[in-house]
This record gives C-alpha cells, sequence and structure tokens, in this order.
C-alpha cells in the first residue's frame, strides 16, 4: 500500500516500513502505442554529501554508470523504450551499505532527447516512478508522470535524507527545465 | 482559457462539454467511446458523421462552417463502464496532417472557452490524429491534449481501439459485427449498407463530387438467351422491367423528372444535371440502368429524389431481386436492396440526395408507392402527371 505524496510531502521509512534495508526505485512506462519516435525515459540517481554536492562523478548513478563505486546503489539497466511489464527500469539501494559521508540521495527521472523530440511526460502512457520496499515488496510512495507531471521533461522524484540515524523519504515532484545536464551541473556535476 | 501544451491535462467540472476541431480543410473528425483497456465494444461507440449520435444521446456529433466539426458531450449521461473518449481526425486518404492549413482542438462550455490544444503540424506524416481524450481520474473526468496518430491513417487508428478493421483506409464505417467477449469488433470499410435501422449517411463536404453514379440491378428473368430480330417489334414480354428514375429540385427550385417513361432523360452536362442513360427492358444487361449525377454541379443542386418503379411484369419485388447502388468517387458505395415490397405497389422510393450546406446527405427512404403521383404527393414535389407509355 502506497503512501498518498503531496509536494513535499515526508515519509520516515523507519515508521511507515521499519526495518526497511533495500529500496528500489521503479520507473515504468508504456511503449508508444503511436506513431514517432520512442520515448526513452531514464531514472538516475546522485549521491550528495552535506554541502549538497556529489564527491565525485561515479555518485551519479545512471544509464552509462550503472553501479555506485561502494556498490551501494545499483541500476539495472537501460529501457529505450518501455517495453515490458512493470518497473522498466529499476536502482537498488542497499541503505546500511550506504557510506557515512553520503547524506542524501536524490532520484530523478528524465526523457531522453526531449527537447529534440518535443516530447513531456504527458504524452507518455502510463509514466510512474515509485519508491518500494525490495524486501517486502511493499510501495512506499509512487508518482504519476503522465498525469501529474505532464508538461515536465525531467522531475526530482525525491530523496532519501538521514535524519536522527534513519532514512526518511521526501517526496519532491519538481520539475526541471534542461534536463538532465541541468540537473548534474546543480549537483556539481560537468556533463556533456 | 488555458492553452494546453502537448500532453497536458486539465479538469473538467462541467457537465456538458462542446468539443471542437478546427483544421481549414476537409478532415474526418470521430469520437470513440472506449471500456476496459480503452478499446471500443461494438460500432456504436464510433461517433461521427455516419453515425451522429450514439444510443444515451452522451456524444452527439455535429459539423460546423468552415470544415469544423464538433463533438457535444453529456458527461453526467455516460455509463459508469465508460472510461474515454477520444477524439480523432484522419485526413483525406493521400495526405498528411502537414498538408493542413492549421490544426486545433478546443473546449467550450456554456459559449465560453475553457482551453485549446494548437497542433503543430509541420513536418508531421501523421494522417490519422488522436486529438485528445476525455478520461476518469479517481472521482473525475480530465481531458488530456494528446495529438499523437498514425501514418497509416484511419486503419491503425481504428484497429488501436480495438476496432478490427478488414479491408483499405476510408471513412469508419459502422457495419462491424460485434464480439463483446474479445472486446474486439470488425468493421468493412468497403460498402454502406442503407438498412431499417440506419437510414441516413452524410458524406463530408467537398467542392467537386465529380461523377456520381446510381445504378440499378435486377435478376434478369429465365429466357432464350438468343433472340430473334422480330422480337423488338413483340415486346410483350412477360418479364420483369424495373426502371429507375428521379426528381430533381435545382436551387433555382425548378423540379424535374428524370425517366425512360416520357423520355425524360435529362442531361448530364446541363440543368438539370441529372441524366438517365438508356433504358435496359429486360434486365439482361449486366451493368443494369445507370443515373448520373453532375457532381462538379452539385451546389447548383437541391435534392435528388431516387426511386425505381416496374413498368412492366409481375409486381413482385422479391422476385426481381433489385439493388440500387450509390456511387461517390472516393466514397464507399451505398446500396438498398428492393427485396421487402408490398406486391400491390409498383413504385419504391430508393433515397433522396439533399443537399445540405454543400455535403451530400443521403437519405434512406425504401418506401413503397402505387404510383408516381402517391409518391410525389407524399413528399411534397408538385408535379403534374398524366398517363404515359414509353
Amino acid at each position: 500500500m502506497g503512501v498518498s505524496l503531496s509536494k513535499g510531502g515526508n515519509v520516515s521509512l523507519s515508521k511507515t516500513d521499519p526495518g526497511m534495508k533495500n529500496v528500489l526505485i521503479g520507473l515504468g512506462w508504456d511503449v508508444r502505442a503511436t506513431d514517432g519516435q520512442d520515448y526513452d525515459l531514464d531514472a538516475s540517481v546522485f549521491l550528495l554529501a552535506d554541502n549538497g554536492k556529489v564527491r565525485s562523478d561515479s555518485d551519479f548513478i545512471f544509464y552509462n554508470n550503472l553501479r555506485s563505486a561502494d556498490g551501494s546503489v545499483e541500476h539495472t539497466g537501460d529501457n529505450r523504450t518501455g517495453e515490458g511489464e512493470g518497473d522498466d527500469e529499476s536502482i537498488k539501494i542497499k541503505l546500511d551499505k550506504i557510506p557515512a559521508d553520503v547524506a542524501k540521495l536524490v532520484f530523478v527521472v528524465t526523457i531522453h532527447d526531449a527537447t529534440v523530440r518535443k516530447q513531456s511526460f504527458g504524452q507518455v502512457t502510463g509514466a510512474f516512478i515509485r519508491l518500494v520496499n525490495d524486501d517486502s515488496q511493499i510501495e512506499v510512495a509512487r508518482y504519476d508522470l503522465t498525469e501529474d507531471a505532464s508538461t515536465e521533461t525531467a522531475m526530482l522524484f525525491g530523496e532519501l535524507y538521514r535524519h536522527n540515524g534513519e532514512w526518511k523519504f521526501r517526496a519532491v515532484g519538481q520539475g526541471y527545465a534542461g534536463g538532465l545536464a541541468s540537473v548534474c551541473q546543480q549537483y556539481g556535476i560537468n556533463a556533456s | 482559457m488555458i492553452n494546453l501544451s502537448l500532453g497536458a491535462n486539465i479538469v473538467l467540472n462541467q457537465g456538458v462539454i462542446n468539443i471542437k476541431i478546427n483544421s481549414g480543410l476537409p478532415v474526418d473528425a470521430s469520437a470513440f467511446r472506449l471500456f476496459a483497456n480503452d478499446k471500443v465494444k461494438d460500432d456504436l461507440d464510433m461517433i461521427f458523421y455516419g453515425q451522429p449520435k450514439n444510443q444515451d444521446a452522451s456524444i452527439i456529433w455535429q459539423q460546423t462552417h468552415n470544415n469544423n466539426h464538433e463533438f457535444r458531450v453529456d458527461l453526467t449521461k455516460l455509463s459508469a463502464e465508460v472510461q474515454k473518449i477520444a477524439f480523432t481526425i484522419t485526413c483525406d486518404q493521400y495526405s498528411p496532417i502537414s498538408q493542413l492549413k492549421n490544426l486545433s482542438i478546443q473546449l467550450d462550455c456554456n459559449n465560453e472557452v475553457i482551453a485549446l490544444g494548437e497542433v503543430d503540424i509541420n513536418n508531421r506524416q501523421e494522417k490519422a490524429l488522436i486529438m485528445g481524450e476525455i478520461y476518469r481520474r479517481n472521482t473525475e473526468w480530465k481531458f488530456r491534449f494528446i495529438a499523437q496518430g498514425f501514418n497509416g491513417g484511419l486503419k491503425p487508428l481504428a484497429e488501436h481501439f480495438g476496432v478490427n478493421v478488414i479491408d483499405e483506409p476510408t471513412p469508419p464505417v459502422p457495419t462491424s459485427t460485434v464480439n463483446n467477449t474479445t472486446t474486439s469488433s470488425s468493421v468493412n470499410l468497403n460498402k454502406i449498407s442503407l438498412s431499417k435501422d440506419r437510414t441516413s449517411v452524410s458524406l463530408s463536404k467537398r467542392n467537386d463530387y465529380g461523377k456520381i453514379g446510381i445504378n440499378l440491378n435486377w435478376n434478369k428473368q429465365e429466357q432464350p438467351t438468343k433472340k430473334g430480330f422480330l422480337s423488338e417489334f413483340f415486346n410483350r414480354s412477360p418479364n420483369i422491367d424495373l426502371d429507375l428514375a428521379a426528381f430533381v429540385r435545382l436551387k433555382d427550385q425548378s423540379i424535374h423528372v428524370i425517366q425512360a417513361l416520357g423520355n425524360c432523360f435529362g442531361s448530364f452536362q446541363s440543368p438539370c444535371y441529372v441524366e438517365l442513360m438508356g433504358d435496359d427492358r429486360t434486365g439482361a444487361n449486366q451493368d443494369g440502368e445507370w443515373i448520373y449525377i453532375n457532381g462538379s454541379h452539385w451546389n447548383n443542386i437541391d435534392e435528388v429524389l431516387i426511386y425505381t418503379f416496374i413498368y412492366e411484369g409481375l409486381p413482385n419485388w422479391s422476385q426481381a431481386d433489385g439493388v440500387v447502388r450509390i456511387h461517390v468517387p472516393d466514397q464507399p458505395v451505398i446500396e438498398t436492396f428492393l427485396t421487402d415490397g408490398n406486391n400491390s405497389n409498383i413504385l419504391c422510393a430508393i433515397a433522396r440526395l439533399k443537399n445540405d450546406n454543400g455535403a451530400i446527405n443521403v437519405e434512406r427512404i425504401n418506401r413503397y408507392f402505387r404510383s408516381q403521383r402517391e409518391l410525389d404527393y407524399a413528399y411534397g414535389w408538385g408535379f403534374r402527371w398524366s398517363a404515359g407509355r414509353k
């Protein structure tokens, strides 16, 4: 049972799902049924230090860097069309393996080449991103991208952050202009 | 008013919404009423010029001026099973939407524009487009601006909504066989049959309808295939002779009878722009009888009423097994079978083609009369009749 999230709403993972150790971020969407270029959605994670920046480029986990150096975060691979049932891309996080100097994990969903292809989430059928307890498969939070981020091309889904010794999840639901590159810049990565 | 970007959605707070599709050039517009899995259940779920209204009147189509279409949707009348209504357009078979002047979908409520979605048609190759959809979201109705479609036109569009299309793309035609269990229905796009439960078809507006052909054919009777040259002088055969005929009213209100009886064959090139081609006395001519309407002059024509009558032979309609087919260029053939007539009546009014603001509205009549005079009287034409023999 997922928690209904308003923008900025906080969910304490230890309260909603005490003892959660493994988190899965699932991104799903339907293959385009109409003619035109495919919708290629990407899920990414930034591991941020206290200063709100990455420690190094390897803290940016995405389709070209599927695994964090310490193995705490793993992306299961790029899906370029949405083919398949359920989650089409997923990122697995082992909470207790996250290094102590990582204060926060930020989850971002973007549409690849959205500007060139003139695409936004609202054009994609059945697009969602969700956070799941990967041990119990209980869905903790879900965001309907098609419906609630319809005019966006990039969105900060939410963040996991440390608070008094436990991990909390904050739903953000904030759109970005400029795609993944502008998100990278914000967190201290020069992307090209 | 909200300008909708692609994919954007809005909540609909009103019960009755008017959806307007503007294209600048002629397009066909259809609404698909969709159930579970975003599929239609049967052919009642398609609302378009050939079926301007569904059974609960929740969706009503009308063509407004300047090639525009309008759908009036009463959300309060939609059954609980209905999940979505998709509004679509299809272009002329051979041109993609980039050839249109513009393309937009507008939502009005109480004569006020509440939202507008304008399609950037540059370089777009689709010949059929889903303009937008009204859909359920939790307890609300919402509208989404979609503007996505299919390069292949109507066929892939119809299939997308669960309509199994058999033939090549022509305008959607509600003659499908229904299969509710698989939620797929089958539509024959080739031919419109006007039957008792479907009495009117409007062909979308254009300037030149070309040569409109009306054909009457009937079963030739058993007879020797070789006829002596003298037979023409003894034309008292017991065979049925069916005649094809028409009443024509021009825009100048002049009325004309086109029929072999009285040698009123008319003229294709000059008023009244309707001509009967010869007279098949026996049904032996494989091609039957033809009346042609000069569709290039459709703007001069107000109405053409097509009828057929048994000139000679027993009035036995089922034995004659007649069929009248109306051929409008680039349009499905419209056909009427003359098999259910009352044998005491020798004349059958087939259909009327009415000029409806430049469009051809074909209305099936299929009523039987005892004489031209009676037909004339029934439809208020005002001819003066005297007995004749050809």
